[in-house]
């Protein structure tokens, strides 16, 4: 009889012991391993080939067990020269969301995403024109060049992302998002309707999408769970 | 298989992966039509009223012109109801001044049996119509431009009897829709 109790004791320690490493490992899941920064490197296309676009973006992620936390930011310029207008439109926008990675403890941290993003820009426009060269017909007015412009406009929106972030050398990844935006609000400070909106696109509908490439360097603080495991197998 | 190898399949699974999606999503989500179609213009729609009445009156201008700029809108030769005059895109209001045709006479007694003389019988008094309005600016397209929308249309000043805004319609389209009703 004390036989058994004592088994049935060891064993109820043991599975408690195994409970507490299991939801310890768990926990430890979630403590991050790395940052990853990352910039754009379809800006260099534009800065190379577009006269009329130019853009940078910066990221950063922080990995949360299969999560991970993003934060984007970024500046562009874009200017039109026309034969009956002008238009210009410089400014800043910051994305801010996670990502859900469906590649989990895959061996070389690779990242195939879908994620969600709150993003906001301020930028600075403005347009010059010709007043007979409206849209409209016969303005029955002497031609004037006319200008106007937004000092402090805004917007805001949402984005559905998704994408890959694939391991090319060492702690050196590349990848691309593609991202599908949902415009919530643009604000100017003039009768001038924003044509573009930094990190947004065009202004012509309320939603947008677009397609970026990036070169990451992943900077680990510590071994991801699924190399300890691997370690730990490799052990026995 | 080398590390070369691994990194350069990596770069390429990653680089043609990309380019079919930058091939695809154009097509999924470009919904950017560029047909150049706006409601937008400058032409304020006016009718015109006899004075307490819901008859139209025929009107004759002597001339109708605005400050700041030399065009006649409309002159002697036109006896209609509804005019359009039209506003001035460069600024956020437009004095349009006209001289009233009150009577029309014909000499039937020419020595040319061929031609009947008209006389113009002037108003005395040059009229005058203020509108203020809002001009908002955008860039529907590249290659279709700039439009002008006009808004809050408000009368500051008119020197006819009456006038009146038809329900809603204080901004400017081509829905030929009339703004404003003046009674004469």
């Amino acid at each position: 009889m004390k036989l058994i109790l004592k088994y049935t004791i060891s064993l109820w320690l043991l599975l408690v012991a195994m409970g507490e490493g299991i939801a310890q490992k768990k926990a430890e899941r979630w403590i991050p391993s790395a940052v990853r920064v990352g910039g754009s490197l379809g800006s260099l296309g534009y800065l190379i080939f577009s006269e009329k676009h130019n853009y940078f973006e910066s990221i950063v992620d922080v990995d949360f067990d299969r999560y991970f936390a993003v934060f984007e930011i970024g500046n562009s310029s874009y200017r039109l020269n026309e034969d009956t207008y002008n238009y210009t439109n410089s400014g800043r926008f910051m994305r801010l969301g996670f990502d859900v990675n469906f590649m989990q403890d895959e061996k070389h941290l690779n990242v195939v995403f879908f994620g969600l993003r709150y993003a906001w820009s301020s930028f600075q426009d403005d347009l010059s024109y010709n007043t007979v060269a409206v849209i409209e017909s016969e303005t029955q007015w002497p031609d004037t060049r006319e200008e106007v412009s937004n000092l402090e406009a805004g917007a805001h929106w949402y984005e559905m992302n998704t994408g890959l972030k694939v391991r090319v050398y060492n702690n050196f990844y590349m990848g691309f998002t593609a991202r599908y935006k949902f415009l919530m609000k643009a604000h100017h400070d003039s009768s001038l309707r924003s044509y573009y909106i930094p990190g947004f696109g065009k202004n012509i509908n309320s939603d947008s999408w677009g397609l970026n490439y990036y070169i990451y360097y992943r900077i680990p603080f510590r071994k991801k769970m699924y190399f300890e495991k691997s370690e730990k197998t490799n052990k026995k | 298989m080398s590390t070369e190898m691994t990194i350069i399949k990596h770069i390429f699974y990653f680089l043609s992966t990309g380019l079919l999606l930058f091939g695809l999503l154009p097509g999924i989500f470009s919904c950017e039509t560029e047909n150049c179609i706006t409601l937008a213009e400058n032409d304020l729609m006016i009718s015109f009223y006899e004075q307490d009445s819901t008859t139209l009156k025929d009107m004759i201008f002597e001339y109708v012109t605005a400050e700041g700029t030399d065009s006649v809108f409309y002159d002697y030769r036109t006896k209609q109801t509804d005019f359009r005059f039209p506003v001035n895109p460069a600024d956020d209001q437009t004095l349009f001044v006209m001289q009233v045709v009150d009577t029309v006479t014909y000499d039937t007694l020419s020595h040319d049996p061929l031609v009947i003389e008209a006389t113009f019988h002037l108003r005395d008094r040059i009229d005058s119509l203020l509108i203020e309005y809002q001009r908002s600016q955008r860039i529907i397209t590249e290659e279709c431009g700039v439009e002008i929308n006009y808004t809050h249309l408000v009368v500051k000043k008119c020197t006819f009897p009456g006038y009146e805004f038809e329900d809603d319609m204080t901004f400017l389209s081509r829905l030929n829709e009339v703004n404003i009703k003046i009674y004469d």
